[in-house]
């Protein structure tokens, strides 16, 4: 799965929640800011479709700072455990 | 009609509480014929009056068995009561110099078979109905604000430990039974929605009226204006509506910004009645299982402390 795959899903998934509740569809980029735009609750609910998604766990052992729908992206990318960014496997 | 004397030219309007009755009372009122004064409670009160309890064997206790004893049976009884409340009804309506009165409350939506013990089929019935998810959140609201749960309202609360479950059970329980008095009464009962009344004002009043039988129809646009531009009788009744000079819609769909964890156990107890009444249900994806739902709080938690610009001070 690519960052632009992740992002894809990223807006997917937040656009599924606004759709079900009648609320405008947003258009996410990578430089869309999530962290105090989307609610907290609701972007753990992402976090948690994206663990699902990636079958990677970035957040298992604590919360890593993060701002952008492009931040989130890359920590559920695979190689990302390579470059030290913390994502272990939910198997 | 039955054994009352006092002449009916009223309606009643049956809701849920937090439908927006005030906002329809104070437009109806505005027309020079009816008086639609704010909660009175004696329609509320008097049908009260008529709930008996059963013990052993069936035996019922109450004002309108008791007096059995002593000679005078349940149409006797029930017709003073409705003589006190369709008095006092025309009574306030005489003295307001107009032509029907049409009664509201808080609490008519709980009280539905009494008041058609009560009034039979003396009086119209106008059947307001709003979305079963913005009636709950308006009601935990407005009993934060008075602080209390109100009469019959209690009653759920006791019942059901979770206060958004127990006002979606008060929403489903009394629109289901406004449905069958709309179906039993179908030339006496009229439903109207609260989001048309809102969003459509002029039509829906219309309709309204015709179903009064007023004489005078001038425009229903003067109703909105004349009623919610000027203060009017106040007394009982949502504070809310007195905020905004005009009629505004900014309440309909506010349970979309709720939390879905919280919506999900809702809309399973308000949806077969929102499609009853032709709303969309509303649905609400896969639960999360107990690990899932401790880790969102969790990571939910997390999130707010960064966003509050805390997370480098751990």
């Amino acid at each position: 799965m690519t960052k632009d795959d992740l992002i894809t899903a990223i807006e997917r998934v937040l656009n599924e929640n606004r759709t079900m509740m009648g609320l405008e569809e947003l258009v996410i980029g990578a430089d869309t800011q999530l962290v105090g735009e989307v609610d907290s609750l609701d972007l753990a609910s992402l976090i948690l479709e994206l663990e699902t998604m990636t079958e990677l766990a970035p957040f298992a052992d604590g919360m890593v700072p993060f701002a952008t729908a492009g931040d989130l992206a890359d920590l559920h990318l695979p190689d990302e455990i390579e470059r030290g960014g913390g994502a272990s496997s939910v198997a | 009609m039955t054994a009352g004397h006092e002449c009916a030219t009223g309606t009643i309007v049956i809701s849920a509480p937090r439908s927006g009755t005030t906002v329809l009372r104070r437009m109806l009122d505005a027309h020079p014929e009816i008086s639609c004064p704010p909660d009175i409670n004696v329609t509320t009160h008097c049908a009260r009056m008529l709930r008996e309890e059963r013990v052993n064997g069936g035996l019922a206790m109450g004002m309108v068995s008791g007096p059995w004893f002593a000679g005078f049976d349940a149409p006797t009884v029930v017709g003073r009561v409705r003589d006190l409340a369709i008095g006092l009804n025309n009574e306030i309506r005489t003295s307001k110099g107009k032509q029907q009165w049409v009664e509201k409350s808080y609490f008519h939506g709980f009280l539905i078979d009494e008041i058609e013990q009560l009034y039979s089929t003396d009086c119209r019935y106008l059947c307001l109905v709003r979305h079963g998810l913005d009636v709950v959140y308006s009601m935990h609201e407005h009993c934060i604000k008075i602080g209390t749960y109100p009469g019959e309202l209690h009653e759920y609360v006791r019942r059901y430990n979770r206060p958004l479950e127990a006002f979606a059970h008060v929403w489903a329980d009394t629109v289901a039974r406004m449905r069958r008095l709309l179906q039993e009464q179908p030339g006496s009962a009229l439903k109207v929605r609260y989001e048309d009344l809102v969003t459509c004002p002029e039509q829906e009043l219309e309709r309204i009226l015709e179903f009064l039988g007023v004489e005078d129809k001038s425009d229903p646009g003067t109703l909105v204006s004349d009623g919610l531009g000027t203060l009017g009788d106040v007394g009982l009744g949502d504070w809310k509506t007195y905020q905004k000079p005009t009629l505004v819609s900014d309440s309909v769909g506010r349970w979309k910004s709720e939390d879905r964890e919280t919506l999900r156990p809702l809309a399973a107890i308000v949806n077969p009645e929102l499609v009853a009444w032709g709303y969309e249900p509303v649905t609400i994806p896969r639960p999360l299982t107990d690990e899932q739902a401790r880790r969102r709080l969790k990571m939910g938690l997390e999130i707010s402390w960064i966003q509050a610009g805390a997370g480098g001070q751990q």
